[in-house]
């Protein structure tokens, strides 16, 4: 059967056939296979000679084969089908990722004598795919930089156990998000996940807001009101600013985290807590301790698994990522279509230190959003204190001299912020002279502050 | 925790299932026949068309059969969700059957299978009357029933060795168990 198929092909087809990278085989009327070429071979593992004869459904193994069979539709309806994606099977039990494309037979005199398909092995494509998206996002979580892919790579060790995690970093730096993706992540995911700043109320109101009242506790306490740890049972209580609260709470936070056990304001029942833990502060635990504003014992009770989340001035290779990431959001969020940053955006968005981290970076692509509808964001869609100023029409924007104008304006403002507008100090941070600078900052149409700075080093100076 | 021992008799089957953390709910099965001495056993075979299914991630019918003493004494079509790997695994695992006999079965599926303690025969291929036959009569390993490029007739085309994973191949196809 194979050499009358051999025959049927022709030399030249045979050799074109045998050379590409991409599967081919044809069936004819009964769905078995008659040829078979040597990129089908490597794909699928099996060898010409057995897939010959042989059902075309258990050779390929499609996951298309039983319910929508590409080669079916196209014999049946005379429709060709391109690039149709399945996952085959292949001999090691492994799933393939192909896809199919598939076309009519006819012999000679035109009739219709079977079918044939194409498949091209997706696994490097599918791989590279996963090494994109997969690693580099958890939950809402975005970053590829290496400290935040350790935390990625332990995240849902973390999350399968429930141990009480203590998650620390700046403002901005997303603790709430990584609190929800442990969440997401653990067997309590189907349990309500409830956050609490702690922070954000006063002590008392803290107290009954944690732990809940009785009927008659106080003035006002008309009827019974659970509380955060009652509303988080079998889920997870999310304590946001840990580190704020007073040395009284602490103590109560310290007899739940050790016995489980708590009473609501006024209550004399002692309730259980089946609430797993999860604490974060901007402060620096360690040194609130040595001040004595935060008990140590509470310290080693939050901390069984700490995650330290870098602000974003440690992780820049993540900005790219993170403004594609908001600017995919915001576009779906506000139907709009920005594409992207132009390129000096970039740079200045780069360029920038983020005291806000994430949350700032975010405020800034909101704001941009606002006045761009379509297309790029430009520079004069940034905040002013970023260097947002239109200051080249764009006729000149892609000049050389322009860029070289942008980047030393850049690089000037930049020097002046870092010395506190000293003119002085920062010519020589510049490596320039200060008269070269001054005419500088008046060619570029840079502005000053009122204050020169001169003062405020001096007095950084003789402290 | 591992399961404690539970010891039993011939025909008394039982099942142990971890309710809370250390309370085991113990159910028990007695079949009469098998104290008798009869070999009992429940079969799933995964078809389409009259054949073996090809992909059985795929699967969206199964045939239930009750083998008393190599011989069917009952059988029932059952569907399949033929979706995810856990749903389908979810599946089959309330039909209860030890052994599925199937078509092409990716490891990760298997894996979960042989976990939920179902054996599964797999790379099968045949119609479903002669992979029966063949089952009951103890041929079914004979390489006639293999899938093409599942060990057998010149042997396995890509890899190496007669085994893979779990499972082990018998001339024709793997045996995980």
């Amino acid at each position: 059967m194979k050499k009358n198929t051999d025959r049927s092909l022709g030399t030249g087809t045979n050799a074109i056939l045998e050379s590409i990278s991409d599967g081919v085989f044809t069936v004819d009327s009964n769905w078995r296979i008659t040829s078979f070429n040597r990129a089908a071979e490597t794909i699928t593992g099996i060898r010409r000679r057995e897939a010959i004869g042989k059902p075309c459904s258990e050779v390929l193994r499609a996951s298309m084969c039983e319910a929508d069979c590409a080669l079916r539709h196209t014999v049946k309806t005379g429709k060709p089908i391109i690039n149709r994606s399945a996952f085959i099977i292949d001999t090691e039990g492994r799933r393939i990722p192909i896809s199919v494309s598939t076309a009519i037979l006819k012999d000679e005199k035109g009739r219709v004598v079977g079918g044939a398909e194409t498949f091209r092995d997706l696994s490097l494509v599918e791989e590279l795919r996963k090494e994109l998206k997969g690693r580099f996002e958890i939950g809402d979580l975005v970053s590829r930089s290496a400290a935040m892919r350790h935390i990625f790579d332990i995240l849902p060790q973390i999350a399968a156990s429930d141990a009480t995690v203590l998650i620390q970093g700046e403002t901005g730096t997303g603790k709430e998000l990584m609190a929800r993706a442990i969440h997401s992540f653990s067997t309590r995911k189907t349990k309500p996940f409830v956050a609490v700043n702690c922070g954000a109320l006063p002590d008392t109101l803290l107290e009954s807001e944690l732990f809940g009242y009785v009927k008659g506790a106080f003035t006002g306490a008309a009827k019974d009101k659970p509380g955060r740890f009652a509303l988080a049972e079998s889920g997870t209580l999310f304590l946001d600013e840990i580190g704020d609260i007073s040395p009284a709470l602490q103590i109560r936070l310290l007899r739940v985290l050790q016995d489980k056990r708590y009473e609501p304001l006024g209550g004399t029942e002692t309730l259980l807590a089946d609430v797993r833990i999860v604490a974060a502060t901007h402060r620096d635990l360690s040194a609130q301790i040595r001040k004595g504003t935060f008990r140590e014992d509470l310290f080693y009770r939050l901390n069984v698994v700490k995650v330290d989340l870098p602000p974003l001035r440690k992780r820049k290779e993540d900005i790219p990522l993170l403004v594609d990431h908001f600017i995919a959001r915001f576009n779906r969020l506000q139907g709009k279509a920005v594409i992207g940053t132009s390129s000096d955006v970039m740079a200045l968005l780069m360029a920038h230190d983020y005291p806000g981290n994430v949350r700032e970076l975010e405020n800034i692509l909101e704001r941009a959003f606002v006045l761009c509808g379509e297309g790029n964001i430009e520079r004069a869609q940034l905040p002013p204190e970023l260097g947002g100023r239109a200051s080249f029409s764009s006729s000149e924007e892609n000049t050389i001299a322009a860029q070289t104008h942008a980047a030393e304006a850049q690089a000037i403002r930049m020097a002046l912020e870092r010395n506190g507008f000293n003119r002085l100090a920062a010519a020589h941070a510049l490596g320039l002279h200060k008269s070269t600078l001054f005419r500088k900052i008046k060619a570029l149409g840079i502005e000053l502050p009122a204050q020169d700075g001169r003062s405020h080093t001096e007095s950084t100076q003789s402290r | 925790m591992p399961a404690p021992p539970v010891s039993g008799y011939p025909g008394v089957r039982y099942t142990l299932l971890r309710t809370r953390k250390s309370i085991w709910h113990v159910s028990c099965y007695v079949s009469y026949r098998e104290m008798e001495g009869h070999t009992y056993m429940k079969l799933a075979l995964a078809t389409w068309n009259g054949r073996i299914s090809p992909v059985f991630d795929v699967a969206r019918q199964v045939m239930m059969l009750d083998v008393e003493d190599d011989r069917v004494v009952a059988r029932h079509e059952e569907t399949l969700p033929g979706t995810e790997p856990q749903a389908q695994v979810g599946r089959l695992a309330t039909l209860a059957p030890q052994t599925l006999i199937c078509g092409a079965i990716s490891d990760p599926l298997a894996g979960l299978l042989v976990a939920k303690g179902i054996q599964v025969i797999s790379f099968i291929s045949g119609t479903v009357e002669e992979v029966l036959t063949a089952h009951l009569s103890g041929t079914l390993l004979k390489p006639a029933f293999a899938m093409p490029g599942c060990c057998g007739r010149g042997g396995r085309f890509r890899g190496s060795g007669a085994g893979h994973g779990r499972g082990a191949c018998f001339g024709g196809r793997r045996l995980v168990m």
